[in-house]
C-alpha cells in the first residue's frame, strides 16, 4: 500500500521507542507555554503520541508482533517489551480515545479560568497515555505494576482537576486509595510467581500453572484488575469518581482505562492451563451479577454521569461474561462457543469505548452549557441544543444495542455464542449459559428502559428550570470529537467483518485457527446489515409519505392534551424520579432505599411545613465496604495515641521500627 | 414472501373478530369484523393535530415502530417457505427489531410532555423489559432441540412426537399468546377499551398521536398480533405439509386464535397495575421449564 510504503520510508518501527522519549520530554515544556495557548499545547503533544500509537498499531495489524530492545533495570530484571495483536487493539482503542479527549478539552477547559491548572493537566494526561501504551506492551509483572500505579496516580491527578470542590478531592482520594488496595492483590500474585518460578514474567504464569493450581492465582489477578475495572463488589470507587471528574476525563477513564483490566485479564488467561471451566463459570456469575446490579442502579439515578457510571458497570459486566462464555468454550473444547464469546466480549469492548465516550462527552456538554446534571431540573433540550441530543440518542441506542448500531453486533455475537454452546453436550455448562442468557435478555430490557428514560427526561417535554430552558448548543471543539465517535460507530456497524477479522488473531491465542465460526458470523452479519438498510428504507418511505400527507391534509398545532385540563405546567410531567419509580417498588430488594415518610397525627389540627423524601444508596457499598471501613475506624481509634502530631515521636518510632527488625534478624526469628 | 402477505391478510380480520367475539358474548351485536381496517383507513385520511412541545421524535416514533414490525415481519418464516430473510440468529434480530420501535414508542410519548403519556411510557417500559427474558428462553429452548439458529431451520427441524413434547407444545401456545397479548397491549396486563386514562398503558401513549401517525401506530398493532399468531402457527406446520392445508390450517388458527383472545378478554378484568410483573414472570418461569423440558427430551440428564 502507499501509504504504507510513505510511513515507512518516514519513520520506522525502531524509531518509535526513541519518539516516545523525545515527546514524553517534550511535555513539561507547557509550563512555559502562555496560557491561552496551552489548550492547543496538550492537543498537539496529544495527537503526535495518538499518530505514534497508532502507527505501532497498524504496524502490527499489518505485518505482526514487534519486538522492542530488551534493557535491563535493577531489582527489575530484564524487561522484555513486545506488541503483539492483543496490544495493538487495545493501543488502538487509546491512541483514539485519547485524541479525541484532548480536542474536547480544547472546548471544555476556559484558559482564563484554569490557565493556571493546565501544566499538572497536560502532564497527567499525557503521562497517563503513555503509561496506558506501555501497560499494553510490557511482559514484566513488576515494570507492569509500577506503570500501572504510574496511570493509576495520573488518572487521580486528572479527577482532581477541580480541586477547589471538596467533593472532588474526596472522591478522587477514594479512588485512590481503592486503586492502592487493587495492586495489593496483583503483588500477592507476583510475589508467589517470582517465588514459585524466579521469574516475573507473563509467560512465567504459564511455568506457574504447569505445577501449582491455576484458579486461586487466576483470582488474584481478577481481583486485582477487577478493581480497575469496577466490576461488583469492587465498584463503590466509580459512581463518585466519574461524577467529580471532568467529562473528557471521565470519558477516557471510563472508555479506555478500565479496558486495560480487561486487557490484563485476558493476557493472564492466555497462560492459564486448566480449570478453564471454573474460571469461565466464575467469570459467567460474576459477570452477569454485576450487569443487572449496575442496571438495576443505573435507573434509579437521577444524576446522569452517575447513570453513566453504572451503567458502565453493566457493560463491563457484559464484557465479563462474554470472556468468561468464551473460556468455558474453550474448557469443554466447544470452539465455536469459544469464538463467539470471545469475539463478542472483543468487539463489546470497542464498541463500548465509543458509545461511552460519546455519552460522557455529550452529558457533559450538556453540564458545560446548564451546569447541572440532575435529570429532574433538565428538560426540553432538543430545541435548544439539537445537535448534541441527536448525538445522545444515537449514543444511547447503539448502547441499548438496538440494530442500526454497533452494539447490536456485539450483543448478537454473546446471544450467538450462548445459542451456540447450548448444542454442547455438557449439562453444567448449559445451566449457566442459560443464567447467562435471562442476565443478558433482561439487562437488554433494562438498559432500555434506562436510557430511554434518560433521553426522554432530560431531551424532551418541556424545560422544568430556567436553566434547562436558556441551554445553549456547545461549541463545535465539543461537538466535533462526538461526530467522529458516531462516524466510527457506524463503521463497526457497516463493516463489522473487517473489526471482526482484526480481533480473529487474538481469539486465535485461545481457539485452534479455523475460518468456520468467521464465515458463518459474516454471513449472518451481511444479511442483517441487508435488512437494517432495508429498515432504514422503510422509514425514510414512509416518512416521505407522511411529509406528503402533511401538506395535502394539513397540519394543525396545539397544546398537548392534557384531558381537558387547562393549565398545564412543566411540573406535571413525568421527572425521572416518578419515571423510575415503578420500576423501584419492584426492585427495591436489590437496591438501598431510605424513605422518610411522616406521618400526620390525627390529632394535629394545624400541621405545619412536612418533608417526605426517598432516596437510593449503593446497598452494596453501604453493607460491605462503608461497614468494613466504619469497624475497622474503629478498631483504629485504639491506636489514636500514637498519633501525637510531633515529628520527635514519629521519628522514634522508625527507630523503634528498625531495632526491632535488628533484634529478629539478629535472634534468627526472620 | 408467502409470510409477509399471510401475516397482512390475517391482520384485516383478527382485531375485528376479537371484538365481534367480545361483543357477542356480552349480548351486543358488534362491529363487522373489517371495522378495524376501515378504522386505519378513516385514519389515513385525516389531517394532523400536532403539540407544541413535540420535536423531531414526535415525527419518526410512530413511522419507526411501524417500520419495525414491518421489517420483523420480512424474517418470519411460513411452513416451508423462508421469509424474505433467513440467517443464522434471525430470531434475535427479530427481538431487538421490535425493541427498536418500542424505543421510539416510548420516546415519543415523552416527547410531548404530558403527564399521562409519561406514564403509560414508564409502564410500556417497564413490562417491555421483563417480557424479553421468556422470549429467549423459548426461542432458546428451541434452537437447543433442533440444533438450529434460524426460524426457518428451527420451525423445519421441530415435530412433535412424544408426551413430553405435547406437554411443551401447550406450554409454548400458551406463552407465545400471552407474550402476543402482552405486547400489543391487551389483557390481563392492559386493556385498551379502558375509558380512564390512569389506567390505561398502551392507549395513553399515544394520546397526542393523530391521523396518520394514530393509523401506522394501529395497524402495527394489528400487525404484530397476527405476527405472533404466525409464530404460534408454524410450530404445528411440519414441513412437507401440501400449501392448501397449511393455508386452511393458517386462516382457521388465525381465526381460532382472534376468539380464544376474545373470550379470555371478555371473561378476565385486567388486573392490578402492582399484580403485572408477577404476570410476565411467570412466562419467565414457564420458558425455563420448556428448556428443563427439551433438556429431558434430549436425555441431556443422563450424564
Amino acid at each position: 500500500m502507499l501509504s504504507e510504503v510513505l510511513l515507512t520510508s518516514v519513520i520506522s518501527v525502531s524509531h518509535i521507542p526513541l519518539l516516545l522519549i523525545c515527546l514524553v520530554f517534550l511535555v513539561p515544556v507547557v509550563v512555559f507555554v502562555p496560557y491561552q495557548l496551552k489548550n492547543y499545547f496538550n492537543l498537539l503533544v496529544t495527537s503526535l503520541f495518538s499518530i505514534a500509537g497508532l502507527f505501532v498499531a497498524v504496524h502490527i495489524f499489518l505485518n505482526g508482533n514487534i519486538m522492542f530492545p530488551v534493557f535491563g533495570l535493577p531489582f527489575i530484571g530484564p524487561i522484555r517489551v513486545e506488541a503483539d495483536l492483543l496490544s495493538a487493539v487495545f493501543i488502538s482503542i487509546i491512541a483514539i480515545s485519547a485524541l479525541l479527549g484532548a480536542i474536547y478539552a480544547v472546548g471544555y477547559i476556559k484558559p482564563e479560568r484554569e490557565g493556571s491548572r493546565m501544566n499538572m493537566y497536560t502532564m497527567a494526561y499525557n503521562f497517563l497515555i503513555v503509561s496506558m501504551y506501555l501497560v499494553c506492551v510490557i511482559q514484566n509483572l513488576i515494570a507492569f505494576m509500577i506503570i500501572w500505579e504510574i496511570m493509576s496516580f495520573c488518572s487521580f491527578l486528572l479527577v482532581i482537576t477541580e480541586h477547589e470542590k471538596l467533593r472532588t478531592i474526596r472522591s478522587g482520594l477514594s479512588y485512590l486509595i481503592t486503586m492502592h488496595i487493587g495492586v495489593t492483590f496483583f503483588m500477592i500474585a507476583v510475589a508467589l510467581i517470582y517465588l514459585r518460578t524466579g521469574n516475573v514474567e507473563f509467560a512465567s504464569i504459564m511455568e506457574y500453572c504447569k505445577s501449582y493450581q491455576d484458579f486461586p492465582i487466576f483470582l488474584l489477578f481478577f481481583a486485582g484488575f477487577g478493581f480497575k475495572l469496577a466490576i461488583i463488589p469492587l465498584h463503590t470507587w466509580a459512581p463518585d469518581t466519574y461524577m467529580a471528574a471532568q467529562p473528557q476525563i471521565a470519558a477516557i477513564m471510563g472508555g479506555t482505562m478500565k479496558k486495560l483490566g480487561i486487557y490484563g485479564i485476558i493476557r493472564v488467561l492466555t497462560h492459564i492451563q486448566d480449570s478453564h471451566m471454573e474460571i469461565g463459570i466464575f467469570m459467567i456469575v460474576i459477570g452477569c451479577a454485576s450487569a443487572l446490579y449496575g442496571i438495576i442502579n443505573a435507573i434509579v439515578q437521577n444524576d446522569m454521569k452517575r447513570a453513566l457510571t453504572y451503567s458502565s458497570i453493566e457493560n463491563i459486566g457484559l464484557i465479563i461474561m462474554g470472556l468468561g462464555i468464551g473460556i468455558l468454550g474453550v474448557g469443554v473444547q466447544d470452539y465455536s462457543l469459544a469464538y463467539l464469546g470471545l469475539c463478542g466480549a472483543l468487539l463489546h469492548v470497542v464498541n463500548h469505548t465509543m458509545f461511552k465516550s460519546l455519552l460522557f462527552m455529550s452529558a457533559g456538554a450538556v453540564q458545560n452549557s446548564i451546569n447541572m446534571m440532575n435529570m429532574n431540573l433538565m428538560g426540553g433540550l432538543v430545541k435548544t441544543m439539537p445537535i448534541n441530543s441527536f448525538l445522545f440518542l444515537i449514543a444511547s441506542l447503539s448502547i441499548c444495542g438496538l440494530p442500526p448500531f454497533n452494539g447490536f453486533i456485539s450483543e448478537f455475537l454473546l446471544y450467538g455464542g450462548i445459542f451456540e454452546g447450548l448444542n454442547a453436550t455438557n449439562v453444567v455448562a448449559e445451566v449457566f449459559l442459560l443464567v447467562a442468557l435471562i442476565c443478558l435478555a433482561l439487562s437488554g430490557g433494562l438498559s432500555l428502559f434506562n436510557y430511554a428514560k434518560m433521553f426522554g427526561i432530560s431531551f424532551l417535554g418541556t424545560p422544568r428550570t430556567e436553566r434547562a430552558r436558556t441551554a445553549e448548543e456547545p461549541n463545535l471543539w465539543l461537538i466535533v470529537p462526538q461526530v467522529i465517535l458516531v462516524l466510527l460507530i457506524l463503521s463497526v456497524d457497516l463493516f463489522p467483518s473487517g473489526y471482526i477479522h482484526q480481533l480473529d488473531h487474538v481469539i486465535y491465542m485461545f481457539v485452534p485457527k479455523t475460518h468456520v465460526f468467521a464465515n458463518r458470523i459474516f454471513t449472518a452479519a451481511q444479511s442483517i446489515a441487508t435488512v437494517t438498510i432495508l429498515f432504514l428504507v422503510f422509514i425514510l418511505v414512509i416518512m416521505l409519505v407522511r411529509y406528503w400527507v402533511m401538506k395535502r391534509s394539513g397540519v394543525k398545532y396545539g397544546p398537548t392534551w392534557g384531558c381537558g385540563y387547562l393549565a398545564p405546567t412543566h411540573k406535571l410531567q413525568y421527572t425521572s424520579s416518578s419515571f423510575s419509580h415503578l420500576f423501584f417498588t419492584y426492585a427495591e430488594p436489590i437496591l438501598g432505599i431510605v424513605k422518610r415518610n411522616p406521618s400526620l397525627e390525627k390529632d394535629n389540627l394545624f400541621p405545619k411545613n412536612q418533608n417526605y423524601d426517598t432516596h437510593t444508596y449503593d446497598a452494596l457499598e453501604k453493607n460491605l465496604v462503608k461497614n468494613f471501613v466504619g469497624r475497622s475506624e474503629h478498631f483504629m481509634q485504639y491506636f489514636a495515641f500514637l498519633q501525637t502530631g510531633r515529628l520527635q515521636h514519629y521519628v522514634i518510632y522508625g527507630f523503634a521500627f528498625l531495632f526491632l527488625i535488628f533484634l529478629l534478624t539478629f535472634s534468627e526469628i526472620i | 414472501m408467502l409470510s409477509f402477505v399471510l401475516v397482512v391478510l390475517a391482520s384485516t380480520f383478527f382485531i375485528g373478530i376479537v371484538y365481534r367475539v367480545r361483543a357477542l358474548v356480552s349480548g351486543r351485536k358488534g362491529p363487522g369484523i373489517f371495522q378495524g381496517v376501515k378504522d386505519v383507513v378513516r385514519l389515513f385520511k385525516k389531517g394532523f393535530v400536532l403539540s407544541t412541545t413535540a420535536s423531531y421524535i414526535s415525527e419518526i416514533g410512530a413511522v419507526a415502530y411501524f417500520a419495525s414490525v414491518v421489517t420483523a415481519m420480512l424474517v418470519v418464516p411460513f411452513g416451508g417457505n423462508a421469509g424474505f430473510f433467513s440467517f443464522e440468529g434471525d430470531f434475535i434480530f427479530f427481538a431487538y427489531i421490535l425493541a427498536v420501535g418500542k424505543f421510539f414508542l416510548i420516546v415519543a410519548a415523552l416527547d410531548t410532555g404530558s403527564p399521562f403519556e409519561g406514564m403509560g411510557a414508564n409502564r410500556e417500559a417497564m413490562y417491555a423489559l421483563l417480557v424479553e427474558p421468556a422470549f429467549f428462553i423459548l426461542i432458546g429452548s428451541f434452537a437447543m432441540l433442533t440444533r438450529e439458529f434460524s426460524f426457518f431451520g428451527i420451525y423445519k427441524y421441530m415435530h412433535f412426537d412424544n408426551s413430553v413434547s405435547y406437554f411443551m407444545g401447550a406450554l409454548v401456545t400458551y406463552v407465545l399468546v400471552q407474550i402476543a397479548m402482552l405486547e400489543c397491549g391487551r389483557m390481563p396486563v392492559d386493556d385498551p377499551k379502558t375509558h380512564l386514562e390512569l389506567t390505561m398503558i398502551h392507549e395513553v401513549m399515544v394520546l397526542d398521536k393523530s391521523g396518520f401517525d394514530l393509523a401506522l401506530i394501529q395497524s402495527a398493532t394489528y400487525l404484530k398480533f397476527s405476527l405472533y399468531g404466525l409464530l404460534i402457527v408454524n410450530f404445528f406446520l411440519p414441513p412437507g405439509t401440501p400449501l392448501w392445508l397449511m393455508l386452511a390450517v393458517f386462516f382457521v388458527a388465525q381465526v381460532v386464535l382472534a376468539v380464544t383472545v376474545g373470550l379470555l378478554e371478555s371473561f378476565k378484568a385486567r388486573s392490578r397495575m402492582n399484580r403485572n410483573p408477577l404476570i410476565i414472570f411467570s412466562l419467565t418461569t414457564l420458558s425455563i421449564l420448556i428448556f428443563f423440558a427439551v433438556l429431558i427430551i434430549m436425555n441431556k440428564f443422563s450424564l
